[in-house]
Formats: structure tokens, sequence, C-alpha cells
């Protein structure tokens, strides 16, 4: 677990940008769904969740807007941009060459 | 979900140490709110009561300590166009003392219209950072009134004890009384800012006041204000751009790091650094003068962070009876 967490705080912004790129999410939401996602492998410290995503919009890859829920709640709902998408084809694009490399010497056989 | 002690005190610690624009702030605490909101009611929904659901909710979290830093360094880190921008001013001084500038009325118009023109488009861009460095400059005129002031103080006290000419000639006074005049507008403006921003900002304003004030001290040479001996100033005037150059890179450092220790760091080292230069070339000052502007160029930097604390502290006072 304790690699995962390792793995997770690597690739924070990617899996945030992966998640985003399906539909627009909320905070909570996107713990929900991570967890969710990854059968519970990846558990976000909640704390670290908001800096990320602060740091993603102030980079201009997310976009945040507060939107009314049925329920009359508010909540901030984080879309990506269009330059959003193209940084997270470019990490797909490493992400698919790292793992490749990976799979070759730690799989050999696969 | 009423608002319970439990949540209301974090967000209230939080909101204590979240030095970010004010509107940046008061959203960031509107979406932690709505965050605990809604992870203390899944709580609640598993059986919880609900003091006890808001208290693990606000656990899970974490410190708001911590969360404070995080996402203070998540909207402090500047890009490097932005750290650029703010060096600008102090490179524009760089040119102006390396260049010689100053001694063509043109270059030295140029220069100081690009000073006001960026401290006036930055002052409507109240969000940014790289405004500050530019607003520092506006308030050169305070500064040069608070030296010509020593001078007319110096020469009254002379004059009284019958060892001096006259005092001051009228335009020096009329110049000093319109300087101070033209500089009370900013800098009510700036304290007004800092106390509902950092106070950080406010050092990254007065950053270069100490070179500036060097510079007028430099000209005042032989006890006469605004002394012209270009020969001297001619000698200086590669320190003093040296001391911009390394304000400059002050800056730069300041903007692009996201953590505040580094960011008074970077103030600090760069005005120390500035403020030995002009000590050992300018001011020409024995250790103990060195040792002295040292300290009172790095203490300068901290004066802000008590006018805050002391309007905060009277404020605190004023809610308090009101």
């Amino acid at each position: 677990m304790r690699y995962g967490r390792e793995l997770l705080k690597g690739n924070t912004e990617s899996l945030l940008l992966s998640l985003l790129s399906a539909r627009p999410m909320y905070g909570y939401q996107i713990i929900r769904e991570l967890e969710q996602r990854s059968r519970g492998y990846f558990t976000f410290k909640e704390g670290t969740l908001y800096p990320a995503l602060h740091r993603l919009e102030r980079k201009g890859l997310v976009q945040g807007q507060w939107q009314r829920l049925p329920s009359g709640q508010e909540r901030r709902y984080y879309h990506i941009t269009d330059k959003g998408r193209r940084a997270l084809e470019e990490k797909l694009a490493e992400w698919r060459g790292f793992s490749r490399a990976v799979d070759s010497i730690m799989l050999p056989d696969s | 979900m009423t608002m319970g002690p439990e949540l209301k005190g974090y967000l209230e610690r939080l909101g204590h140490r979240l030095r970010l624009d004010p509107s940046v702030r008061g959203d960031v605490l509107r979406e932690v709110y709505t965050h605990i909101e809604e992870s203390a009611q899944e709580l609640q929904r598993g059986g919880l009561p609900e003091g006890e659901a808001a208290r693990q909710a606000t656990e899970r979290l974490g410190r708001p300590e911590a969360l404070a830093r995080q996402l203070y360094e998540a909207h402090s880190r500047g890009s490097m166009s932005t750290a650029l921008v703010a060096a600008t001013p102090h490179l524009l001084m760089v040119i102006l003392f390396a260049l010689t500038l100053w001694r063509s009325p043109g270059g030295l118009a140029a220069i100081s219209a690009a000073l006001l023109g960026g401290a006036i488009y930055g002052w409507w861009h109240k969000r940014s950072v790289w405004r500050y460095p530019w607003l520092g400059y506006s308030l050169g005129p305070l500064l040069f009134a608070v030296v010509a002031s020593v001078y007319i103080t110096g020469h009254a006290l002379l004059s009284l004890m019958g060892r001096g000419d006259m005092g001051p000639s009228p335009w020096v006074v009329a110049v000093t009384s319109g300087c101070i005049l033209l500089s009370l507008w900013p800098l009510a403006l700036l304290a007004a800012d800092m106390v509902r921003r950092d106070w950080l900002y406010g050092s990254l304003t007065v950053l270069p006041l100490p070179a500036m004030a060097c510079w007028f001290l430099a000209a005042t040479k032989g006890g006469i204000f605004l002394a012209y001996d270009e020969g001297y100033l001619l000698q200086l005037s590669p320190w003093v751009a040296l001391s911009f150059l390394v304000l400059a890179a002050g800056v730069v450092a300041f903007v692009y790091s996201g953590r505040r220790p580094f960011k008074v760091g970077a103030l600090a080292l760069s005005a120390l650094a500035a403020s030995l230069i002009l000590a050992f070339t300018v001011l020409d000052l024995g250790h103990l003068g060195i040792a002295i502007a040292a300290v009172l160029s790095v203490a300068l930097l901290f004066i802000p962070m008590l006018v805050q604390h002391g309007i905060g502290h009277a404020r605190g006072r004023g809610h308090a009876r009101g």
C-alpha cells in the first residue's frame, strides 16, 4: 500500500486530469471516484487534493466553477480545459512508454 | 448541516493562516466548508452523531495549518515570466546606473516614466504579485523627502547653534513638502492592501528603498544636499547598478519560489547583499556602520509585518468593543 501511495503522489496531476477528462467533478466526488475506480487501491489524503486541484487551475489545465446541486447545495466543479487535455495526452504517452519499459523488464514473459 | 464549534474552529484556523488574496481566500474556505459538509453527512448516514461526524470529517482533511501551507504554496508560486516582470523595475535601475543614463535628462525621464507607468498599470491589477516592486518605486519621492528632511533639520539645528548658514533654500522645503504629499497616497493604499493580503508583499515593495536612499545620501556629499559631483557619482554608479541587480535576482527567487520561508530568505538575502555592496562602496562606512546598515536594511523588510500585526490587533480590539 505504501508503494501505491508513492505512485499516487508522483502521478496525482495525471490521475486528476484523467478523471476530469471524463466529466466535470467536485473535490469530494473526485476522492470517492478515485477510490471506486481503483477498487480501494488509491486512497487520497483529503488535505492534499485541493492544493493539487488549485495547482492545476493556476496552470490553466482545469477551471473551477460553482454550481448548485438539485438539493440546493453548492459545489465547485472542476472542468478540464483544452490545455489540460493536451497536457493529459502528453502524460499518457509518457506513461505508456514508461509502463512498456517496466513491463519488458519486470514481466518479460507476459 | 449546522456549523458546529468543530467546523467553525477549523475554518477559523484555516482562514487565519491562509495568506491569499481575499477573494481567493473566501472561495477556498467555501470549498473546504462544502467538502466537510458532504463528508460529515456521509458519516452521519453511517450512524455517527452530528458533532462526531463533523470532527471526523475535519480530521480527514488534516491539520488546518498544513492545508493552509499547501494551498499557499499552490497559489503563491509564480511563473518565470511573472518573476521577470516583477524584477523589471530593478533591472531598469540597473540600466540607469550601468549605462549612467542618470546623467542625461532624457534617459532619466524615460526610466522615471517607465517606473511610474508600471506602478500605475500595476495598481489596477490587484491580484498580481508583479506589481509590488513597481509600486515600491512610487515610494521614491517619500524617501527623497525623508532624506531632505534630515538635511533640513540638521541645517536648522546648526543655524540655531549659530554654526551654520541661514538654513535650507525655499525650493528644498517646497520639493520636500510636495514629495511627502505625493507619497501619502501610495503609502496609504499600500498599507490598506497589506492588511487585506500579506505583509510579505509590503516587504517586496520596500525592498529597493535602502538602495535608493544610498544614492540620495551619496548626492549629499560634504553636507550639501544633492551636491553634484559627477566624477564621484560616476565611480559609484557600477556599484549601485550591481546592488539593484542583486535585488532583481532576489525578486525572481521570491516570485518563483512557492515556499514561504524561501520567499522570506530570498528577500532578506538580497537586501543584505545589496546593503553590504552599498555600505562598502557608496557609503564608505566603518565596520560598525556596515553592520548597522546591514541590520537596518533587513529590519526594514519586517516593518510591514509589524504594521499588519498592529492594525490587526487594533481591529480585534475594535471588534471586541463593538
